[in-house]
């Protein structure tokens, strides 16, 4: 425990009246004042969890709109809004070949607000995937994989597979004719080293596209066994995944020192933060 | 030289006793620099806070447009026993399913691989350090990836449109070994173009960095020209067609 009377000076917990409680709560969750200070400026984002992911202060090059476009932050805010989305939609799923398709239907005729949040999600699903193509593209060209952000990329293209695998183990869910036939599309891919296999001859002791298979869907077909393992894929473990990764991405952006930037300072090919 | 900004001791402390803090900006230069942030810098909060709100609040809003517009498909309930023709992939895995059709193992497993593979590799064979926070690295840049943008457009377009009107190696020779097919498709033509193109490239500019926009430029416009084929040119047992309502059956 700590000693907070010694001193003699008057903490807020003495000040007496409802004001006085009021300033204590409020001094209990935001330990500054104003920010329209240097110093109040740089502890709002110092002081908040959310916030202390950006640096203090920024330079300037990294607001050009011309230069990010805004597309890491737009990927960021597609993974949010589908976070939110998907979460409302999972109160009203559930993943079974008997009831995943009535669900959709409810979601679409019954559920108030349910074919908008619907159609929210799918179609900010969509707009994730293209947003993160073109940001690859914008970190591409304007050569920012250098000067030490070297993983950084490469922690960026597993977030595009994580980014395709979230997309692609949600169309399943519907369990439409859609859903159905694309994924069965996307098995039988896995499947394609019996091509291979077959050419040469030796499927039957080395059968490796057919155990893919299997262990993609839990069985020959797309059935309850599938459907279980996207639903479990889609809502728990890629958007886990996504997550850890995102915040490894972020981190990394400020420990090297921020976005690149025309002439900034090479610092070494070993990954070192300045 | 170095300032320190040292605040008044605050009386109104929640929990602890009263603490000072220092906080402190370390600036390079002779004289003090005024009205400018240490190295052309600006303060997050709010500048980066109004920026980022601006982009949630569009996306938000766009998406709600979008949604309130267009309904998200759904089709019937699935059916094993009735296939879609043509069933296609969502619309990003669509340049793979187009070269699915000559091997399923190369357009589906193999190719994709070596793609992400090679994207991962990128930073690590292009180490140059010039052109960096630059569009293209420069005007060389911008001219590599313009020819290499028209370079791949004609070669997957014109493999597509070869494979349309002439077909591929099993309909001149059907008793051919699939082994050859999966070794010799659209797809890896597509590979050994875009090796032996950024060679060349590399080779005319002495530069890592030219090869790699162009291997990037590639495997984009031929992303965009394959998915643009199989998106709107793809009908039932992916035959060409020039409008889905050319589809036999009335679709």
């Amino acid at each position: 425990m700590m000693e907070t009377h010694s001193t003699g000076i008057k903490s807020e917990a003495e000040i007496g009246g409802v004001r006085g409680l009021l300033r204590h709560v409020y001094r209990s969750v935001i330990r500054h004042g104003y920010p329209d200070t240097p110093r109040n400026r740089s502890l709002v984002i110092i002081s908040n969890l959310f916030l202390h992911i950006h640096s203090v202060r920024v330079h300037k090059n990294s607001l050009r709109a011309g230069y990010t476009l805004g597309l890491g932050v737009l990927s960021f805010v597609f993974f949010i809004i589908l976070a939110v989305t998907g979460v409302i939609l999972m109160v009203y799923y559930i993943p079974s070949p008997d009831q995943a398709y009535d669900r959709i239907k409810d979601l679409e005729f019954v559920i108030p607000g349910g074919r908008l949040i619907r159609n929210l999600h799918r179609w900010s699903a969509h707009g994730m995937v293209a947003v993160v193509i073109l940001h690859m593209a914008r970190v591409f060209y304007t050569g920012s994989y250098k000067n030490g952000r070297e993983f950084n990329w490469v922690v960026g293209i597993v977030l595009l597979v994580l980014t395709l695998g979230l997309s692609y183990s949600g169309y399943l869910l519907p369990w439409d004719q859609l859903a159905f036939w694309a994924v069965t599309i996307g098995a039988n891919i896995a499947a394609s080293p019996v091509e291979l296999t077959d050419a040469l001859g030796i499927t039957e002791y080395a059968d490796i596209g057919g155990m893919t298979k299997r262990l993609l869907l839990g069985g020959n077909e797309v059935g309850a066994d599938a459907l279980i393992r996207f639903y479990v894929l889609h809502c728990v473990v890629l958007p886990l995944a996504a997550a850890v990764g995102i915040g490894v991405h972020f981190w990394r952006i400020r420990k090297d020192g921020g976005l690149s930037r025309p002439g900034e300072k090479a610092h070494g090919h070993n990954g070192e933060a300045p | 030289m170095s300032v320190a900004v040292k605040p008044e001791i605050r009386r109104e402390r929640a929990f602890t006793e009263p603490k000072t803090y220092g906080l402190m900006a370390l600036a390079r230069g002779k004289t003090a620099a005024v009205d400018k942030g240490p190295e052309d810098t600006v303060p997050t909060w709010p500048t980066v806070m109004i920026l980022e709100i601006t982009l949630l609040m569009g996306a938000m809003a766009a998406m709600m447009i979008l949604s309130l517009l267009f309904d998200a498909p759904l089709k019937e309930i699935a059916n094993p026993a009735v296939p879609e023709n043509p069933a296609k992939a969502p619309w990003y895995f669509l340049g793979l399913q187009e070269l699915v059709g000559y091997s399923a193992l190369m357009g589906g497993m193999i190719i994709p691989l070596i793609v992400l593979i090679g994207l991962a590799l990128i930073p690590y064979l292009d180490r140059e350090s010039k052109g960096i926070g630059q569009w293209f690295s420069g005007s060389t840049g911008k001219r590599v990836t313009l020819r290499t943008a028209v370079f791949s457009f004609v070669l997957s377009a014109g493999l597509v449109a070869l494979t349309v009107n002439f077909g591929w190696l099993r309909s001149w020779f059907p008793e051919i070994n699939q082994l050859v097919i999966i070794a010799i498709n659209p797809g890896t033509v597509l590979v050994v173009g875009v090796v032996l193109w950024s060679l060349l490239v590399v080779r005319q500019t002495k530069s890592r960095r030219m090869g790699a926009i162009a291997v990037f430029t590639f495997f984009l416009v031929s992303f965009v020209v394959l998915t643009w084929v199989a998106t709107f040119y793809r009908g039932p047992n992916w035959d060409f067609y020039w409008s889905s309502s050319q589809w036999p059956g009335g679709h």
